[in-house]
């Protein structure tokens, strides 16, 4: 629309205006006016019949346990990033232990020792659980009370026994270091380094800690055969009922279970024990775990949330005594141990 | 006029209130574009968000029976991966972000149930996912039992063949109660096995082995027996979770939402459609008040128009209506009509008068126009009209036309106050341009020569370069005056009986810059009407007084009436004969009297002293034009000079001769003397003495020179 030099008469300038007015009206009403109509009205259920996706109604059996997948999503600066706070001595109060300290990367991701030692040498209540494939539990913890690896990693750092950190303590002392104020700057942006972002890196490098295509997972896949041995001791896993808490692709870590339900343990007094009763108070809780992976479980003795089994056959009869009722024969622990052992994975290539 | 012309005069010098008057249209219609662009851009991002939303609350819906069934399979099958449980948890968790995030997006008022719904629907998932954790803690507790208590019983019946036949039943009935609460999920079932559990604690196995199996069966049993209340109790619960009814009340709520969203959607596009329909009523409203305008300025156009063109007095067009028209002719003729002597109808009868017999003329004019070719009447000043016709088809009789007007206004009478009043017009009539200026030269023609009839102005009558042609003789006389080339030029008056010269007659000449002299004929009729005349007439008296000093011979010099009447040359001629009396003897006025003489007294007077100087009067071209036998007497007049058109021919022809003996013996008995111009042969010259004339000139005597003194 012209404006300023109008030549022409009066009514003819009315007249122009007035119809690129309509012009414009046309214009605009005709997608306006168009689109909510149909859209409410027809085509409206054809649409949301379209995004139901029809799932299998019928299912056929499968194996109750999964092959690890053999890649997994993460950020990689942030996992590197991750990786050096792992191993970082600073995040203890007295600059005496990392994570690294109790979750031994070299071996199975746990502690070794059937009680981490913390700071000033505090000894802890439980055994620590391996990192590795951590991030395929449902829960964190022994008990479950960490939804998520985030909320897990900010656990350890805070416990007095384990690094005896606070929040702002750990912010003050990354942000003094100007190596990780600028890595953490460059990923996260800010100048200050905060305590969501820590355990964010943290709980992302943990999610690189997978340990893909063991020979299990290789047999899952119809890539490999098992040798017989560990061929039958899958099916006297299955066949004692193992596989109805430990199964997924943890092979355990997607249920809690109770420790010893038909002939209850002895628990011991020395040690404040966290189990479910702890977050829910209910008594019928008592004893009751996240059940543990029985992914690398060969590489991750000592055994059982106090650590209290030193090798693979006694903890099988341990846990066929006071969960089955049963004593399990020598073949049958041969046979489970063969199996337990293709459970082994590959190092996680973060750390390779 | 032009109405086009005039319409662009308005639309330019419009307010500048008009000019902010479209900008501000334009502005609402722009801001209205610009609403209606963000209201079009916003129903159709919210159509989409809303149509995502319940899609994404189907899909929820589904996720959440899918959930219950894959729990149901966790029941029924003894093998089974509970992470699939957990699969669908986070993907139902998802979706209600995802419904969380997409409500937002669209949330109307604060009122509305959804967010409290949502929330709710959050907690029952919360609620339903700690119910299943719990679940499967019992589900597997209950399935290994379920397995257990028949497959112990299995070994201790085949590893201990002795048992009793009583311990054999309670094993067996045992496995079938379990086997048939398990498979109703009916705690009320239940009761059947606490007998054989019962019977089977009381037992105490002496075998090692089989006291084994047997604390591990009752165990098993005494699990199953605990667990599977739980176990059903937990499963209901979740299958019965309020998730499904808080996700209808959802959807629900949702779709009541999106049917008031449309409302108002609907509403605002009425909204639009009215405005819409508004401007569409103003533009007609706004085309029919400019059509208003301009036919009311096309009115005002045309009176202004017919006030401007029109003659007030008359009726007829006026002078600039004239101009405008006769440029769109393009083959013009125009008859200019004037009234003769309209002076003297308004000075008779008054200025009323006049105006009544022009009113009256007009009529006249108007009737006579002929009704085809195209043509108008036209009122051109006090007394001046015009017929103007475009011949552009045919070719117009202009002269019958002028004849007509000439009779019809010939005969017109115009009675004003009972008083007759007669008045007679002489046209000038022209087909070329400048049509008013070639017309008005042939009209002056008319009115000079042959009045109140008409002329034709035609190309030969080359009246423009006559007037160029006078322009060029009145420079070149002024020229002369300066420049000394006004000459005298003197031819000898002879005695017929004597042969001998006895006066001169003084001629004007008037000598060109390249020498050549130029005869009377060429300038002085165009000087005569010029200012420069007395200036001429005196240049001449000073020449001849001077010539004629010292010379014995008689001189004579040409006067107009005019000039006697003029005081200044009377005055300056009359000091010339005062200060030369001698010479006074031997002058003779020559009186032209080609015009007749009105003013008498004058011309009486200057005679009656030149005649008392001693000077002679003499009638110049005597029987031609205005001869007044009256002035013969009046003047005391001593000779008169008979007109070269008697003389001429005068030796053949015999009426000539008669009317000249008349004049001669007429002459002879007042003791006037006669002169023979023109005589320019031997044989008129011979006539010229046989019938007594006294004197005679002309070339065969004597042709002017520029001397006093005969060759």
């Amino acid at each position: 629309m012209r404006i300023v030099p109008l030549g022409f008469s009066t009514g003819r300038r009315l007249g122009l205006a007035a119809a690129g007015l309509l012009l414009f009206f046309l214009l605009v009403w005709q997608p306006g006016v168009g689109s909510p109509g149909p859209a409410t009205s027809a085509a409206a259920p054809a649409a949301w019949a379209a995004a139901k996706t029809p799932e299998g109604a019928t299912r056929t059996v499968r194996e109750p346990i999964s092959p690890i997948p053999r890649r997994i999503d993460y950020d990689p600066a942030k996992a590197e990033l991750g990786r050096r706070l792992f191993h970082e001595t600073m995040l203890s109060v007295d600059h005496s232990v990392s994570c690294a300290s109790c979750h031994d990367l070299d071996g199975g991701g746990h502690d070794p020792r059937p009680v981490s030692i913390g700071i000033h040498g505090r000894e802890g209540n439980m055994a620590s659980p391996t990192v590795f494939n951590a991030v395929f539990n449902f829960r964190q913890f022994w008990n479950g009370r960490a939804v998520d690896l985030q909320e897990q990693a900010a656990g350890p750092l805070q416990d007095p026994l384990e690094m005896g950190m606070s929040k702002e303590e750990v912010e003050q002392r990354l942000s003094a270091d100007q190596d990780y104020r600028t890595t953490f700057g460059q990923i996260y942006g800010g100048r200050q380094v905060r305590f969501e972002q820590v355990v964010d890196a943290l709980a992302e490098f943990q999610r690189a800690l997978i340990t893909p295509d063991s020979p299990f997972d290789l047999y899952l896949r119809g890539e490999a055969v098992l040798q017989p041995h560990q061929q039958l001791g899958y099916l006297e896993f299955k066949e004692l009922g193992c596989v109805t808490c430990h199964n997924g692709v943890n092979i355990g870590g997607n249920s809690y279970q109770q420790m010893g339900v038909i002939y209850p343990r002895e628990e011991r007094k020395d040690r404040e024990i966290q189990d479910r009763r702890a977050i829910t108070g209910r008594e019928a809780d008592r004893q009751v775990f996240k059940v543990p992976t029985l992914r690398n479980i060969a590489l991750t003795a000592p055994y059982f949330h106090d650590g209290s089994a030193a090798d693979l056959p006694e903890a099988l009869q341990i846990m066929a005594h006071h969960n089955l009722g049963v004593e399990l024969t020598s073949q049958q622990i041969f046979a489970l141990v063969a199996f337990m052992e293709t459970l082994t994975g590959q190092k996680p290539a973060i750390l390779r | 006029m032009n109405p086009e012309r005039e319409h662009t005069a308005t639309a330019e010098n419009h307010s500048p209130g008009l000019r902010a008057k479209i900008y501000f249209t334009i502005a609402v219609a722009l801001l209205v574009g610009v609403l209606f662009a963000y209201y079009s851009k916003q129903a159709k991002e919210q159509t989409t968000t809303r149509l995502t939303l319940m899609s994404v609350l189907n899909q929820l819906d589904h996720q959440q029976q899918e959930l219950d069934g894959e729990i149901l399979h966790s029941g029924f099958f003894l093998f089974h991966d509970y992470d699939r449980l957990h699969a669908m948890l986070a993907r139902i968790d998802k979706s209600l972000q995802d419904t969380t995030e997409l409500y937002s997006q669209v949330a109307l008022d604060k009122d509305s149930p959804v967010p409290e719904l949502l929330a709710a629907y959050h907690a029952s998932l919360a609620d339903k996912e700690e119910l299943i954790f719990r679940f499967l803690t019992a589900n597997s507790m209950l399935k290994n039992s379920a397995m257990y208590v028949p497959g112990l019983s299995r070994r201790i019946m085949l590893e201990h063949p002795g048992i009793s036949h009583d311990y054999h039943r309670l094993l067996t009935d045992l496995t079938s109660a379990l086997y048939l609460a398990h498979n109703s999920m009916d705690p009320d079932l239940l009761g059947a096995m606490a007998q054989p559990l019962e019977g089977l604690a009381g037992h105490r196995p002496q075998n090692e082995g089989l006291q084994q199996l047997h604390q591990a069966l009752l165990a098993h049993g005494r699990v199953f027996n605990k667990t599977l209340p739980d176990y059903n109790h937990l499963l209901n619960a979740t299958m019965d979770s309020s998730g499904g009814k808080v996700l209808n009340q959802l959807q629900q709520a949702l779709q009541e939402e999106n049917r008031r969203w449309l409302t108002r959607l609907n509403s605002l596009s009425y909204l639009f459609f009215a405005a819409f329909m508004g401007s569409v009523v103003l533009i007609i409203l706004l085309l029919f008040k400019t059509e208003r305008e301009n036919q009311a300025l096309n009115r005002m156009s045309n009176a202004l128009h017919r006030a401007a063109t029109r003659d007030q007095l008359t009726g007829l067009a006026n002078r600039f209506a004239f101009d405008s028209d006769q440029t769109r002719c393009r083959h013009p003729l125009l008859l200019l009509i004037n009234i003769d002597d309209f002076k003297h109808v308004n000075d008779l009868y008054g200025v009323r008068a006049g105006d009544y017999v022009l009113n009256e003329l007009a009529a006249i004019f108007r009737q006579l126009l002929p009704e085809s070719p195209w043509g108008d009447c036209y009122r051109l000043g006090g007394d001046d009209f015009g017929l103007l016709l475009d011949e552009e088809k045919e070719q117009i009789a202009a002269e019958e036309l002028a004849r007509r007007v000439l009779t019809a206004v010939g005969q017109a009478e115009f009675n004003y106050r009972d008083q007759p009043i007669r008045v007679n017009v002489s046209l000038g009539i022209s087909r070329l341009r400048p049509l008013l200026e070639t017309a008005d030269l042939v009209l002056n023609e008319v009115k000079k020569h042959r009045l109140g009839s008409f002329l034709v102005y035609q190309e030969e009558l080359n009246l423009q370069e006559r007037i160029a042609g006078n322009l060029e003789v009145l420079e070149n006389a002024r020229r002369a005056l300066n420049q000394d080339d006004v000459l005298a030029y003197y031819q000898p008056i002879v005695d017929n009986t004597s042969g001998e010269i006895i006066k001169y007659e003084a001629l004007v000449r008037l000598r060109n810059p390249d020498g050549q002299v130029l005869s009377p004929v060429m300038f002085l009729e165009v000087v005569k009407e010029s200012s420069l005349y007395p200036e001429f007439t005196r240049r001449m008296v000073d020449k001849i007084f001077a010539d004629f000093a010292d010379c014995r011979y008689g001189f004579s010099l040409n006067l107009s009436i005019a000039d006697i009447l003029e005081k200044e040359v009377r005055d300056y001629i009359m000091a010339k004969v005062r200060d030369y009396p001698e010479m006074a003897q031997r002058l003779t006025f020559e009186i032209l009297e080609s015009e007749g003489v009105e003013n008498v007294e004058p011309v009486q007077a200057f005679i009656e002293q030149v005649k008392a100087a001693g000077c002679q009067i003499a009638i110049d071209d005597f029987g031609s034009g205005y001869s007044n036998f009256a002035h013969i007497l009046q003047f005391k007049v001593d000779s008169i000079k008979i007109d070269a058109s008697l003389i001429r021919n005068i030796h053949q022809d015999q009426q000539a001769r008669v009317l000249v003996r008349t004049i001669v013996d007429f002459c002879r008995q007042l003791g006037i003397r006669t002169v023979a111009e023109f005589v320019h042969s031997e044989d008129v010259l011979r006539v010229v003495k046989e019938l007594g004339i006294d004197y005679s000139q002309g070339y065969h005597l004597g042709q002017p020179t520029p001397h006093c003194r005969p060759e």
